[in-house]
């Protein structure tokens, strides 16, 4: 069972993430803060993060480069979730390094398709 | 009104002439009236002066050696400081040349030599209420366009808040759809049914209205970059494939020319996905077609479909806000009546083009985009800068 790490301050975004992935067969790890989930991304080695680009303390793009730019865990696909997709916004995202993009509101098929493509299921 | 009382004047005016006796005497006549006033002896002194310290009002002889009047006169228009302080000639002349002349440089009035001093206290009294009145209203305007941009930001920040709750709404009810929490009865599954695309419809609105207002507050960046239009056209039109699809309608590029222009991708790839949703909707079958034609400095990007068309009463509607036209279709459309008001807006403020529509009941409508080759890139002052800067993005 791969794991899940989702990294989301809005509880009810949360819980509805981690129904669609356990309902998908993942197991599910939270965190509400940027930092916080940075930390859990070291300690636990998720197969993937799930990240939302609004965080009260530090904003989703900094934790990406964060992660992307760690040794330790940079490997790990991070699919970033925002409100209103920018063009613009998207094209930095990638260059950040974030494998995949979702806009909300989220769509339980669509993103469980759209991650599976990034962690190659 | 209390501006035309002289006594309670806290501007001046300004004498310019080169015969010494001449300013004593305006100097003088305005003095005792109870206006404050300075004088000049040649136009680089008088210039001098409004630059530092600009008067409410000037009376400008004419004939002068080195600078005369007009020149004076001009420059002072060009000057952003002191354009708006009005000017009355006074001059020996009475040459209707010379008047004209003076009314083309930018003066308010003329009064000629010898003049009498009621006239020119007529005269001054009546040009300093209308220069205050002048500043006032532009004062309130200003005041106004702030107020104005507030208001929108208002909005923006306001809807921007409403999204998040929105997406639980919508996120539950399609997990509910889903069957993820359990399967629903056929009753309870039309009911979470409406409550998604209630949801979905809100949203839209929603993003509509963010986007609408973060334009009128003037918060939106435009960033030009070379676009291949083949390319865009493509994008928009792969994504309503399924639309299409789904209506059993295919949609048709025909292009003459597919010209690079450089323009704003994300809001021109917008406003062409606004155009062909409405295409799809408001027909019942057919084609649409997408044609390119390119003029000189813009190219057209026409999107024409066979649907139920506008009548020629309703055409001019289609482009104001909230305006849905009633028709067989409307309801299953379904729509906020805000697509082409927020397409237009972009357009024209935006990205510096046009936009119009031609339409034949029950034959079908050409919505066409007129985009300049080249946009250029908007000039963002830093006061605008530093207040993006230090409030929240929305
Ligand atoms: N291609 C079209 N053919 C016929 N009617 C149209 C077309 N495009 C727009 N309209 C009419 O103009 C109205 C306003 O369009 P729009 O601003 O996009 O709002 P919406 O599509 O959300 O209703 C529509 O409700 C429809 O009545
Ligand atoms: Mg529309």
């Amino acid at each position: 069972m791969k794991l899940a790490l989702i990294i989301e301050d809005n509880i009810d975004n949360c819980v509805l993430i981690t129904k669609i992935l356990d309902h998908a067969g993942y197991k599910t790890l939270t965190a509400d803060r940027g930092l916080q989930g940075y930390k859990l991304a070291l300690e636990k080695r998720p197969d993937f993060i799930l990240l939302d680009i609004n965080l009260p303390d530090i904003s989703g793009e900094e934790i990406l480069k964060k992660i992307k730019q760690d040794k330790q865990i940079k490997s790990i696909p991070v699919i970033v979730i925002t409100s209103n997709a920018m063009l613009g916004d998207e094209a930095r995202l990638l260059a950040a390094g974030c494998n995949c993009y979702i806009e909300k509101p989220i769509d339980p098929d669509k993103i469980i398709k759209q991650l599976k493509a990034v962690i190659g299921e | 009104m209390s501006t035309n009382d002289p006594s309670q004047t806290n501007g001046m005016i300004l004498v310019v002439d080169d015969t010494i006796a001449n300013l004593r005497l305006l100097i003088a006549l305005l003095e005792a009236a109870g206006y404050s006033a300075n004088g000049a002896a040649d136009g680089e002194t008088a210039l001098m002066i409004c630059e530092n310290k600009p008067p409410e009002l000037i009376l400008l002889d004419v004939r002068m050696p080195e600078m005369d009047g007009f020149e004076v006169c001009h420059r002072l228009k060009l000057n952003e400081k002191t354009r708006n302080i009005p000017v009355i000639f006074i001059s020996a002349l009475d040459d209707v040349d010379d008047k004209v002349k003076g009314f083309e440089v930018g003066a308010v009035d003329y009064i000629t030599k010898p003049f009498r001093s009621n006239e020119v206290l007529a005269r001054v009294s009546s040009h300093i209420s209308l220069f205050r009145m002048r500043q006032e209203i532009e004062q309130a305007n200003i005041k106004l366009r702030e107020l104005d941009k507030l208001k929108s930001l208002f909005i923006a920040s306001m809807s921007h808040e409403l999204r998040t709750p929105l997406n639980s709404i919508i996120g539950f009810s399609c997990i509910l759809l889903q069957g993820i929490s359990g399967e629903l009865s056929p009753q309870q599954k039309d009911d979470v049914q409406r409550i998604n695309r209630s949801g979905k419809h809100l949203l839209d609105l929603i993003s509509e209205v963010i986007d609408i207002s973060k334009i009128e507050a003037g918060r939106v960046e435009v960033s030009p970059q070379q676009v291949s239009l083949q390319e865009l056209i493509q994008e928009a039109v792969d994504n309503m494939l399924p639309m299409a699809k789904e209506k059993n309608m295919v949609i048709k590029i025909r292009t003459d020319a597919s010209p690079q222009i450089v323009t704003d991708h994300k809001y021109l790839l917008q406003c062409l996905l606004n155009l062909l949703s409405n295409a799809i909707k408001y027909s019942v079958q057919g084609t649409v077609q997408i044609h390119v034609h390119s003029e000189n400095d813009h190219i057209q990007i026409a999107v024409e479909d066979n649907g139920i068309g506008i009548s020629e009463e309703n055409i001019t509607r289609v482009f104001d806000a909230f305006e849905r036209l009633e028709n067989h279709i409307k309801l299953q459309a379904g729509g906020t009546g805000l697509g082409l008001y927020l397409t237009k807006k972009i357009v024209t403020e935006l990205l510096q083009g046009k936009i119009d529509a031609k339409s034949q009941e029950n034959v079908g409508s050409t919505f066409s985009l007129y985009i300049p080759h080249t946009l250029a890139a908007r000039q963002v002052d830093t006061d605008e800068l530093n207040q993006t800067e230090s409030s929240r993005p929305l």
